[in-house]
């Protein structure tokens, strides 16, 4: 009986000891099961954390205390009795006079974790056996105490992988681009805050995109497909995302388990090839027009007055006039396209800067576009401040012009239109918002674009904005667009304030 | 009323005929510059309408050519051209150039009235 109680006694020790990673919880068993021993005064317990803390676990008052401490204690792996380097140093750490003492050095098991080695752990058991009980005890306390070396490996084992679990999803989320790991089925298994700020186990598409189906481009389907890293561009509403999957496989395993996706916003980097290539085209526009526009011109000169001839001889009402009318109409409109590539070319004769008030224009423009602004609701807000801009007055009347007859087109009757002209900021602001059929976001990118157009066959060329884009630009100016489908859309050119001298 | 077409486009040229023979005048017409020249001294026309850019020799080279001649004579010269870039109006007057119009015209019947005021 007497055999079988004491490892009745340790097999439950055990058992509750392999229960544990956590260290303050292993301290206090060792301390409840050692503290049944005859002549054990106290326990305590010295240990490197993962975090690279070293802390001592000790009982004062029958309160378990922890305490980081500032010096180390023994790198000695052999067991002592009563050493007083030992001595001096658990008294200094628990600020009291310390007795007989046993150190156990554990050596925990760090695997070289970051190439450091730490320092072995230490119980420290103060006790009052006599040196003939020592050695009794201690073959005692042995049994108990060795199997504390497994128990603390695996707890440093857990808060290691925990620490470094943290530092990994801190690195992963001070990362600006969204990165997101996803199963072969899209579902998103991990991201960071970039991506989604959310711990929601949904489908990288829902999630980043609030799609049901993944986003077209995505080239995820393209890994899977190859098994290697694939890239591609998406679109999330107005942003545009250059997309790189990486296929991660499990050793050396052919079939993918995971898949990471790096998104980066490109939009800026688009937006702006898109304004290089569009004045790439207004430059080559303006090259070509003055030599086009001639070599067109001549022949049209031909076609328009010769139909004129020849209308002029036909009897009114027959069906050879209104062919002839037909044709005429059609010149005409030729004549438009050209007029409108001439204003592009920089041999123009008329580009001659001016000083000049900017409500005086709109007044001209209006003029012009009395009919079309007939059966709509014009408000006209004109700035009192006399502002000036230095321009050349045909381009800009036709810029005005262009930008009113859109509103007029855009809109349907008894519609809204507002003119507005005001002063901010060293500008002069010209506006005209109207309540028409409004912008999808799809084409905003391409209104600007030499020949692209919404309107019908006859209304416009699609080079009214393209044009009118680059005589503000040479102006100095820029052209703002707000648009929104069924409400209107707004657009505000600012061309810099003319503050000298009239010229 | 006797014209001379000078144009090397001979769309324009047939229009312009066609328009100015309809009001009653006589039109003759040079498909460039060089022949322009020889039937402009043979000829003695009251209008020459002369278009600026053509090849081998320009409207205004021909101009230049005939200074001496154009200043003996009472001719009024309209020139035309398709782009308004290469016309130089102080430089074209001193050359007796009486009246520069665009093309395409605004109409060709205009063109007609305009020749026919400059030779009233």
């Amino acid at each position: 009986m007497e055999v079988v109680k004491p490892s009745k006694k340790i097999i439950n020790y055990l058992d509750q000891l392999t229960g544990l990673s956590d260290v303050e919880q292993i301290y206090k068993l060792i301390y409840k099961e050692l503290a049944t021993f005859k002549k054990i005064r106290n326990i305590s317990l010295c240990f490197s954390t993962a975090m690279n803390n070293n802390v001592i676990y000790y009982k004062e008052k029958n309160r378990v205390c922890v305490k980081q401490l500032e010096t180390l204690w023994s790198a000695d792996t052999n067991m002592r009795l009563d050493n007083i380097e030992d001595s001096k140093f658990l008294a200094n750490c628990l600020k009291r006079p310390v007795g007989q003492l046993l150190s156990f050095p554990l050596v925990v098991n760090q695997l070289n974790l970051e190439s450091k080695t730490l320092n072995p752990a230490v119980i420290y058991i103060e006790h009052m056996a006599s040196k003939l009980e020592q050695d009794a005890l201690i073959k005692d306390l042995i049994l108990y105490i060795q199997p504390v070396q497994f128990a603390l490996e695996r707890a440093f084992l857990q808060a290691y992988m925990h620490s470094a679990s943290i530092e990994w999803q801190n690195t992963f989320d001070g990362l600006k681009d969204p990165i997101c790991v996803i199963d072969k089925n899209y579902n998103s298994l991990r991201s960071n805050k970039s991506f989604s700020d959310s711990l929601e186990k949904e489908s990288c598409h829902k999630i980043f995109a609030k799609r049901d189906e993944p986003c077209r481009g995505c080239p995820v389907a393209d890994v899977l497909l190859t098994g290697k890293y694939q890239t591609s561009v998406i679109k999330k509403e107005s942003e545009t995302y250059e997309v790189h999957s990486y296929p991660i496989k499990r050793n050396n395993d052919e079939s993918i388990t995971t898949i990471v996706s790096h998104y980066i916003n490109i939009t800026k980097k688009q937006d702006l090839l898109g304004k290089m290539l569009q004045s790439e085209k207004l430059a080559v526009i303006g090259h070509l027009a003055g030599n086009i526009a001639h070599e067109l011109n001549n022949p049209l000169t031909g076609i328009k007055s010769l139909t004129e001839v020849l209308s002029a001889e036909v009897d009114k009402g027959s069906q050879i006039k209104d062919d002839l009318n037909e044709v005429h109409k059609a010149a005409i409109r030729c004549q438009n396209i050209i007029k409108s590539l001439m204003l592009f070319s920089s041999e123009n004769p008329t580009a001659n800067k001016k000083v000049l008030s900017v409500n005086e224009q709109v007044n001209i423009s209006l003029t012009l576009l009395k009919s079309a602004l007939r059966s709509l609701n014009v408000h006209i807000n004109l700035t009192s401040d006399e502002a000036k801009i230095f321009v050349v007055p045909e381009l800009f009347i036709q810029v005005l012009f262009n930008l009113i007859q859109n509103a007029c087109q855009a809109t349907p009757e008894s519609g809204n239109i507002e003119i507005s002209t005001l002063v901010d900021a060293g500008s002069v602001v010209f506006k005209v918002k109207d309540s028409g059929c409004g912008i999808a976001k799809e084409i905003m990118s391409e209104i600007f674009t030499p020949f692209f157009t919404t309107k019908k066959e006859n209304q416009g060329t699609g080079l009214g904005l393209s044009m009118s884009l680059g005589v503000i630009e040479s102006f100095g100016g820029k052209i703002i667009v707000n648009s929104a489908v069924g409400v209107g859309s707004e657009f505000i050119v600012r061309l810099p304030k003319h503050e000298g001298a009239e010229s | 009323m006797k014209v001379l077409i000078v144009d090397d486009e001979s769309s324009v040229r047939r229009a312009l005929q066609r328009a100015f023979t309809s009001k009653g005048h006589d039109v003759e017409v040079a498909i460039d510059a060089i022949e322009g020249e020889k039937i402009w001294r043979d000829s003695l026309p009251d209008i020459v309408i002369l278009d600026v850019l053509m090849p081998k020799l320009t409207g205004p080279q021909l101009l230049e050519k005939l200074k001496d001649f154009i200043s003996s004579s009472p001719v009024k010269i309209i020139l035309i051209s398709a782009y308004s870039g290469e016309f130089d109006t102080k430089q074209s007057q001193s050359k007796g150039v009486n009246l520069f119009i665009e093309k395409p015209f605004e109409n060709i019947f205009s063109v007609v009235d305009k020749a026919e005021e400059l030779a009233r």
